[in-house]
Formats: structure tokens, C-alpha cells, sequence
């Protein structure tokens, strides 16, 4: 299991449950029951509003049916309660599909979930089950977790797959802030190759695509660690191959990402070389008129990327490989184990960097700033010395300290971001990478 | 100090609560305060049972989540200047908490407290820590914390996972306090615990009054003490004296904001008293300095009547607890309450008058464009009763009200509600189901929430503002216009919300709706005994 163990000063992430309710929140018309203590669905909500005000949304937060068990049922045991709650969910919620969830505390002391479930089926709606007890993981294992539950539990095996039909995993809602507009773009450009794609958690999503999810030809992962083992799972139990890539941002790495699936898929060649054509123009007809800028105010500058394991990596290459910006630093601030950053390590290497940044697998808040502190000569006093400056800081909100320090320029983009919303905003594919480039060039405009 | 297991019973009207300061941790409020949180009826049926102590028995058969006492036992430590915040739990325990971040430091400037950035660590526990122990784990994190900031007090939050599995909190902390410069605090929180959240704050000030913290100034440290033998000495400590015994505490929230503070300073200070604020947004070496008054007032009841009480036992200091002083009825009854204890109810009431008529007429604009408009209030009771009377004040209709919790304390203010408003529908719930429930029946123009639930009034096309918010005046005069501007100016346009609820669904059953919003309320005891007998 995933989990670094080590105390953490301001973790970038929640518990297992915490990614779980996440998933589902923005799963279509799908509502999590909660067997656990009141506050947990509701902090971990609160939680959730951190990734650019990812609110309520169809039934998240005050709407999540919790079975709110106190210190008696922790005591004698809290399945009754857990079967009295089922009972009114399924006279007041009005959902397609119901996860049972449960807590650190039903975890603990033992109670049978699952057993509660059994004994009432069947019920009205279909159930999953998951034991999802906050201490078990994070945010991010829960979510992995809950796509394999899915698989198992509730998307049906299709004998007869559709060649053109993919699913797309790897970003978890709010905890990868813009995930509905790379998800939208990335289904965009493959439907524009006559593929078929299930995101699961866009706004166009319905239980249908859950349903014939079994059919696909392949699965993408656009994390190198989240959702992998889910992937493993379920190409043993539905027989679904799957591409472990990155979120492809910008022309070039949109591109390479477009060939790769086409490759996969068996899309005829012309096809991709006509879709590509038309995208990569009209990409630099956008980046062509605002060079002037560009040409005369020089905004390239030194960076510093905080980010999660699935993030980091694809926003580095961009600003590298694409804009022509100088990476400096590439935090990653989950808990990952020794495989995990082996293979970032490995996927970071891949990169053909202009010029390599440090890699730092970091999840304490102050020993990110203090490890380029201790590192840098221009905390030392001297007269000329080479600085990270101009400085741009890609990270979280909390970063906008670490962009003081630097004296540099800071845009929020990995969890939590609480200074700017996210609605339809991503920053994957074609007009992704415009998009960031617009936030980037924003931001250092922002105080004109 | 009270002798070891003395329980006190303090009896004020119908308020009682019974406080032991000597024991780990406070028992939660549906124990010490019979704090109902779950009932639906009318008014005063629901004071009725407050009285008769069986509104604590009540729970729900259908629940949904909510807010937890450990998560409501963040908020003091966080504004409390240059401090840490410890969550000894999983990583998701407090993992909200990075809003707290901005709060404290905008609000904090607009008190001209500059503040730190709000720190805080998980033990982040895991599967290992649930079977061998969290405690070296909160041990290196207390030091850690200590080491790294130099924090001017440690608060740890004992979570639901380590109060399980039994980490002893207490001995480690005790252990390190000769380690750490830190004071460190001691916040048993378990959410389990307590349904009525706001139980947080009593967890909070009794770990607070278990630190070791000075109440008193420190001889040669923050005062020279006066040498009898001194030129001038009875005049010295008459001036003493007099500052002494014109000086008034009032005790803030992460629910007013500065220009409350302000407000209610500018009454005060008309009447010629001394005015202080505690305990947010100031250092704990700033709390020597509480007992240089003559009376602690709560602003707010929820949240410092336990440490006002431990500060009557232990240094004899007397308090009120008079209202929230939101709309000019409570306003009035804050500060007159304020000006009797220190004989000037006839200032004040010159004061109060003067400034009552000058509202009046600013309102009456107001007036004239919402009277009529039907407004349903939820969110802590004191707040909503007095923001009800507010709303009566310009002439809306409230028709419903929606009290998280309530206990005998509102009693008062209750009594005042339904002799002014009538037995409107009332509720003891934080429940979007029996929200929805509810509005969909009483049909209101306009709501007033308690943050976190405004959502599912804005889906039901009714626009809704906060109940509270540091961004805006509530209290006091100009918190009584400014709220009445932002209630006119929300039914100005009402467009956001009806768009909304044009589109949206809504994740209830339509036979939910068929159904009283209490439906899924029963009294747990009676059930039981109920199974007794069977």
C-alpha cells in the first residue's frame, strides 16, 4: 500500500476516504453512503472546496447519507445503525448508484460493513462496497482503490470489445484541480478520431458509460502511479489493455499523446496526420500574436513546479520542452513508496530536458522552501552570484510564500488552490497548453 | 482551583452547566447543556422540551454528514497568534484546514495583528500506528513543531483513530513539557464524541486551562508592582483601580469579525469603559492581562461560556452572557446588560436611544422595498433568533427557523421570538434533506444560512446570504444596516438562483418530499425502552 508514513507539516492530500468521496462526488448521479462519524464526510468535503472550490456539486457534502455513529455504537458495535441508514437512503436519495463506504473508527472496531450490505440485498439501486477507513491510504489510493471496486463490483465484462472505445483514468477530482477540462480536451481531440471515450467523471458522463465501460479496447492512465493497479486489476478481470502516459500539455506533448492512442487504437494514419495538422496551426496562430509581447518584455523564467506525482512531471516537460522556461526545482509533495518514485524517477528521466531540474520527493510544506534555501547562493551574502531569478512558481496556494521568498511570480495550479475557482479550465492538450501559457503570461502581468 | 471530581452545578435562570475542570476532558454538550440536535416542530413546543431536558434524546434513523467537534476544535487554536496546530490522526483528519491559512492572516491584519501563516502537522497514522500505538509518532511531531517554529503554544488534537486504539496524550505531554518552549495543549476531540459540535469549545478551553498558561500579570515582568512607601501611592492605586474596574473583556469567534470588534468598542467605549479582546487573534502571554478587568462578556454563548466559568472560580471574575448583539433589540439588551453591571444603564440608555432612532430612519427605506418578503434563518440559535428578530425589525416574515442545536440558553431570546414572530415552524437540524424538505414547503423569498448549506437554497431558487462572515459587519448598529442592506440588495436580483434551479436536479426522491422533514427524528430512548418491554 501507498503510504509514506512520516509526520507531514501541511499535507497536500486527504485519507482514503477523502479521495473516495471525491471519485464519487463527481461520479454521474452516484452518492456515497458513509458509515463513520459525522464529521468525516463534511471535513473531507471541506476538504475537497481546496481543489479551485470543487463544491456540493449533485448529492457531495451535506447531502452525503452518513450513518453519524457515536460513542455507543463505537462501543457495542454500529451495524444496526449501518442498516438503519441504508433503509432511509433508499426512501429519501434519488441516485443511479450507491457506495458504502466506511471510516477509521468502523474500521477499527471491527464492524461487517459488508456483511449490512449483503444481508439487505436486494436493494432498490445497485450497491458497492469498500472498506475505505482513512488511515488504510490517501486521497489518492482511495481513489485507485474505488475504480477497481467499480470494475468488480459493478461494470459488467463485455466478451465482445469495441476497438474504438477507451476509458481514460488517473485524475482524481479536485485533487488534480482541473481534471474536467483536460478531461473535456482530451475527449475532444480523440473523438475527433472517430474513438469512442469514457472519462467517467466529466459533466457528460452517465451511468451508460459506467455500464459499457467493459467494452473498451483500452484503458489510458494519465498518472504514472495513481489508478495503475486498478488497471492491472482490471485488465485481469475484464481483459482491458491499458497505456500508462501523462497528461499531455501543449502541441508537442499533445501530439506525441494523439500518436500513441491512434498507434493503440489502429486509427487509420492520414486521419491522425489531418487532425494533428489542423490542431498544431491553429495552436500557433494563438502563440504567433502574442510573441510580440513575448519577444519584447523576455518572460522567460527560472521555475520552481510543486505539484502531485501525477501533475509535476507534465507541467515541467511543458515549460521546458514547449515554452522554452528554465525548471529549476520539481517537488513532488505526495507520500509515495519506493516503486512509486522509482517510476517517476524513471518517467522524469525519459524527459529531454534543455536543462534538467532537481527532483525532490518532498510531502513537509517548510522543507520544500528550506530545501532550496539551503541550496542556493542567493541566501548567502556576496556580490555577484547566480540566482533563480527571474523566478516563477507553479504550485499550490501555499506556494505563494515560497514565490515572496524567491521574489518571483506565482500561479496556483496544484491542490490546494483556494485563490482562484476552477470551473471548465484545463490545462491539457492543444488548447490546455494555451490556456496555461494565458495563466502563465497573466500572471506576470497581473500587477500592471 | 475546584477540589478534585467537585462537580459544579451553576444555575443562571434555567442556564446550568455542569463544569469539572479537573478531569482529561470535558463530556460533550448533549451531557453538560441536554444540547438538542435534532428536533422539528414549532418554537414552543421545541422551548418546551429544552425545559424538560429531552431534546438531547432525540437522533435521527436517517443522517447525513456534517461538521465534527474536532474539526470546530481548529479554529481557536489557529487564530491564536504564532501557533501550531497537531492533528494526531490520519492524514484526512483537519486536512480542511488550509483555508485557515488566509482567514487568520487577512483577519488577523484587520485587527493590526500581523500573523503567521496557519501551521500545522499530521501524524499522518496509518495502518502500522493502528496496531502498534500513534504516540512516538506525536512525540516526534511536538518536537518537530517546537524545533521549527518556536510556536507560542502547541495545540494537539486527539482524533477519532487514537482515541480508539487509546494513545495517552495526556503522559506524553506532560512528559515533554520540560522539552518543548512551547506550552503545550491537550485537545481531547474525538469525533464520535459529540454530535453537538460546538462541544469543540469546550474541549478547547479546558485544554487551554490545562496548559499551564498565566492568567495574571507577572511582578517585574509586565508590571512594577507599587512600594507603599512611595510619594503618591494611595492615588496610584486608586488610578489603578479605577482602570481596573472600568475594564471589560469581551471574547470573540472565527464567526465576528473586526468591524463587530469595532462596533461593539465604539458603544462601549461611548459609555466610558475600558474595552479588551480576547482570546483569538491575540498571544497567549497577552492573557496575563485578563484579569486586569472588572467582568468577561461572551459575544458569543457557543463558545466561551466553559472558560468564562473557569475564570469565575478560579480568579472570582464575574461574566455575562447577555445576546449576540445583532438588530437593535439585542443590541440593546448586549450593552444595557454591559452598562448595569457598571452603573451607567442611563448612559447607556440616552446612548441606545440616540443611536436606535438614527437606524430607524435608515432602515425605512429598507423597509419599504422587503417588508412582506418571507425569509427562512439557519445556523447556530442565537444567531438565527437574533437575525429573525433583525429580519422582523424591517418587516420580512420569517417563516421558518433552523437551529444546528439548542439548549435552555436561547430560552430567553426564544420567549422574545415567538412573543414577537409567532410559533413559527422551527427545526433543530444541519440537514440538507430536511432543508430541502422544509423549504420546498414554507417557499421563502430569501434564506439566511449557516455556511456550507446556502448551496441547496441557492438549487431551490431562493438566494441566500450568510449567516456570518469576518467580510461583513453584523453586529451592533451598523451591523443591523449593513445586514439589512445586504438582505435588500440580494432580493434586488434574484437571478443567480432562479437560473440555477431552473437546470439542476435535486438528489431526493419525490417521496421525500411527501413526507414531514422530522420524519426520520425519534426520541432514542423512548425506542429503546421501547425494545425493553418487547
Amino acid at each position: 500500500m501507498a503510504i509514506c508514513g512520516n509526520p507531514i507539516e501541511r499535507p497536500r492530500f486527504s485519507c482514503m476516504l477523502g479521495g473516495v468521496l471525491a471519485t464519487i462526488s463527481a461520479l454521474p448521479k452516484t452518492i456515497p453512503i458513509i458509515h463513520g462519524a459525522q464529521g468525516c464526510g463534511g471535513s473531507l468535503s471541506q476538504g475537497l472546496m481546496l481543489g479551485g472550490a470543487f463544491g456540493t456539486g449533485y448529492a457531495g457534502n451535506s447531502a452525503i447519507p452518513s450513518t453519524n455513529i457515536t460513542e455507543s455504537d463505537v462501543i457495542f458495535g454500529g451495524e444496526d445503525r449501518l442498516r438503519e441508514e441504508i433503509q432511509g437512503v433508499f426512501e429519501v436519495m434519488k441516485g443511479d448508484l450507491f457506495v458504502v463506504t466506511t471510516a477509521c473508527m468502523t474500521d477499527i472496531i471491527g464492524d461487517d460493513a459488508k456483511a449490512v450490505v449483503d444481508s439487505l440485498t436486494p436493494l432498490p439501486k445497485p450497491v458497492v462496497f469498500l472498506e475505505t477507513g482513512g488511515f488504510k491510504g490517501n486521497s489518492y489510493y482511495g481513489y485507485g482503490r474505488l475504480i477497481e471496486e467499480l470494475f468488480l463490483q459493478y461494470i459488467p465484462k463485455a466478451e465482445k470489445k469495441d476497438p474504438k472505445a477507451v476509458n481514460i483514468f488517473g485524475l482524481v477530482p479536485g485533487y488534480d484541480p482541473f481534471f474536467r477540462g483536460d478531461l473535456d480536451e482530451l475527449k475532444r481531440l480523440l473523438n475527433a478520431l472517430g474513438l469512442t471515450v469514457n472519462t467517467f467523471i466529466t459533466n457528460d458522463q452517465t451511468q451508460e458509460n459506467l455500464l459499457r465501460a467493459g467494452e473498451a479496447s483500452l484503458n489510458i492512465m494519465l498518472s504514472r502511479v495513481y489508478g495503475v493497479d486498478a488497471a492491472k486489476t482490471i485488465k485481469e478481470s475484464h481483459g482491458i489493455d491499458y497505456f500508462v502516459t501523462d497528461i499531455p500539455i501543449g502541441a508537442a506533448a499533445t501530439e506525441v499523446f494523439i500518436r500513441d492512442v491512434a498507434a493503440k487504437l489502429g486509427v487509420a494514419q492520414q486521419q491522425t496526420d489531418d487532425l494533428l495538422k489542423a490542431e498544431i496551426r491553429n495552436y500557433y496562430m494563438y502563440i504567433d500574436r502574442v510573441t510580440d509581447i513575448i519577444a519584447d518584455t523576455d518572460f522567460q523564467n527560472y521555475v520552481v513546479v510543486v505539484a502531485n506525482a501525477t501533475q509535476a512531471l507534465p507541467y515541467t516537460k511543458y515549460l521546458d520542452n514547449e515554452i522554452g522556461w528554465l525548471p529549476a526545482y520539481v517537488f513532488i509533495t505526495d507520500g509515495l513508496d519506493e516503486d512509486q518514485q522509482a517510476l517517476l524517477r524513471a518517467a522524469f528521466d525519459e524527459i529531454a530536458f534543455e536543462t534538467k531540474p532537481e527532483l525532490v520527493f518532498e510531502t513537509d510544506t517548510f522543507k520544500i522552501q528550506q530545501y532550496i534555501e539551503q541550496k542556493n547562493p542567493q541566501f548567502l551574502a556576496d556580490e555577484y552570484y547566480p540566482t533563480i531569478s527571474p523566478a516563477f512558481v507553479l504550485g499550490s496556494t501555499i506556494e505563494r510564500r515560497l514565490a515572496e521568498v524567491l521574489n518571483g511570480v506565482f500561479l496556483s495550479v496544484s491542490y490546494p488552490i483556494i485563490n482562484r475557482v476552477v470551473i471548465s479550465k484545463g490545462y491539457a492538450g492543444f488548447r490546455g497548453g494555451l490556456n496555461l501559457f494565458e495563466d502563465l503570461i497573466g500572471a506576470l502581468l497581473a500587477g500592471r | 482551583m475546584a477540589n478534585n471530581n467537585e462537580v459544579k452545578t451553576i444555575s443562571r435562570d434555567t442556564r446550568i452547566l455542569e463544569v469539572n475542570f479537573d478531569t482529561k476532558y470535558p463530556e460533550n454538550r448533549e451531557t453538560t447543556r441536554r444540547t438538542g440536535h435534532s428536533y422539528g416542530g414549532t418554537l414552543d413546543d421545541m422551548v418546551d422540551n429544552a425545559c424538560r431536558g429531552c431534546l438531547a434524546n432525540c437522533d435521527r434513523t436517517f443522517s447525513q454528514t456534517s461538521f465534527c467537534q474536532m474539526g470546530v476544535a481548529t479554529l481557536i487554536g489557529f487564530s491564536i497568534k504564532d501557533s501550531v496546530v497537531i492533528m494526531h490522526g490520519p492524514v484526512g483528519c483537519g486536512s480542511q484546514s488550509h483555508f485557515m491559512d488566509f482567514t487568520i492572516r487577512l483577519y488577523g491584519a484587520q485587527r493590526g495583528k500581523q500573523m503567521s501563516n496557519a501551521r500545522w502537522f499530521s501524524t499522518n497514522l496509518t495502518e502500522s500506528e493502528v496496531i502498534n500505538g500513534g504516540e512516538k509518532k506525536l512525540r516526534e511531531t511536538i518536537l518537530e513543531a517546537d524545533r521549527r517554529f518556536r510556536p507560542s503554544a502547541i495545540f494537539v488534537l486527539m482524533t477519532c483513530t487514537p482515541s480508539i486504539i487509546g494513545d495517552d496524550i495526556d503522559s506524553i505531554l506532560d512528559e515533554l513539557r520540560t522539552e518543548t518552549t512551547a506550552p503545550l495543549v491537550p485537545l481531547h476531540c474525538p469525533g464520535f464524541k459529540a454530535k453537538v459540535f460546538s462541544s469543540a469549545y469546550d474541549v478547547v478551553y479546558h485544554g487551554i486551562q490545562r496548559a499551564g498558561f498565566d492568567f495574571k500579570p507577572i511582578p517585574y515582568v509586565d508590571y512594577q508592582p507599587l512600594d507603599p512607601n512611595e510619594k503618591d501611592y494611595e492615588l496610584k492605586v486608586a488610578n489603578y483601580e479605577y482602570q481596573k474596574n472600568h475594564t471589560v473583556n469581551l471574547y470573540n469567534a472565527v464567526s465576528i469579525g473586526a468591524q463587530d470588534e469595532a462596533e461593539i468598542r465604539r458603544l462601549l467605549e461611548a459609555l466610558g469603559l475600558n474595552v479588551r479582546f480576547f482570546v483569538e487573534f491575540s498571544h497567549p502571554d497577552d492573557w496575563r492581562m485578563i484579569t486586569e478587568a472588572k467582568l468577561n462578556v461572551a459575544m458569543c454563548h457557543v463558545h466561551d461560556l466553559y472558560f468564562l466559568e473557569y475564570l469565575k472560580t478560579t480568579y472570582d471574575m464575574p461574566y455575562l452572557i447577555p445576546t449576540i448583539p445583532v438588530g437593535s433589540s439585542s443590541t440593546r439588551q448586549f450593552i444595557t446588560e454591559i452598562a448595569e453591571f457598571f452603573g451607567r444603564a442611563k448612559e447607556a440608555k440616552a446612548l441606545l436611544d440616540k443611536e436606535e432612532k438614527k437606524l430607524k430612519e435608515a432602515l425605512a427605506p429598507i423597509r419599504e422595498r422587503v417588508k412582506g418578503k418571507k425569509v427562512i434563518i439557519g445556523g447556530g440559535y442565537m444567531r438565527v433568533g437574533t437575525a429573525g428578530l433583525l429580519a422582523n425589525e424591517i418587516g420580512m416574515e420569517v417563516v421558518g427557523m433552523r437551529n444546528f442545536n439548542y439548549d435552555t440558553y436561547g430560552n430567553a431570546l426564544f420567549q422574545e421570538i415567538e412573543d414577537t414572530l409567532g410559533n413559527i415552524p422551527t427545526a433543530i437540524s444541519n440537514q440538507s434533506s430536511e432543508l430541502v424538505n422544509m423549504v420546498k414547503k414554507l417557499k421563502p423569498d430569501l434564506a439566511i444560512s449557516h455556511p456550507g448549506l446556502g448551496i441547496w437554497m441557492n438549487k431551490l431558487g431562493v438566494p441566500s446570504i450568510a449567516l456570518f462572515s469576518q467580510r461583513f459587519t453584523f453586529f451592533g448598529y451598523k451591523g443591523a444596516y449593513e445586514l439589512a442592506r445586504r438582505i435588500d440588495r440580494t432580493l434586488a436580483n434574484r437571478n443567480y438562483s432562479k437560473n440555477l434551479s431552473k437546470v439542476v436536479e435535486l438528489p431526493f426522491l419525490d417521496e421525500w418530499y411527501e413526507k414531514e422533514y422530522n420524519h426520520y427524528i425519534v426520541d432514542k430512548t423512548a425506542e429503546s425502552k421501547q425494545e425493553a418491554i418487547v
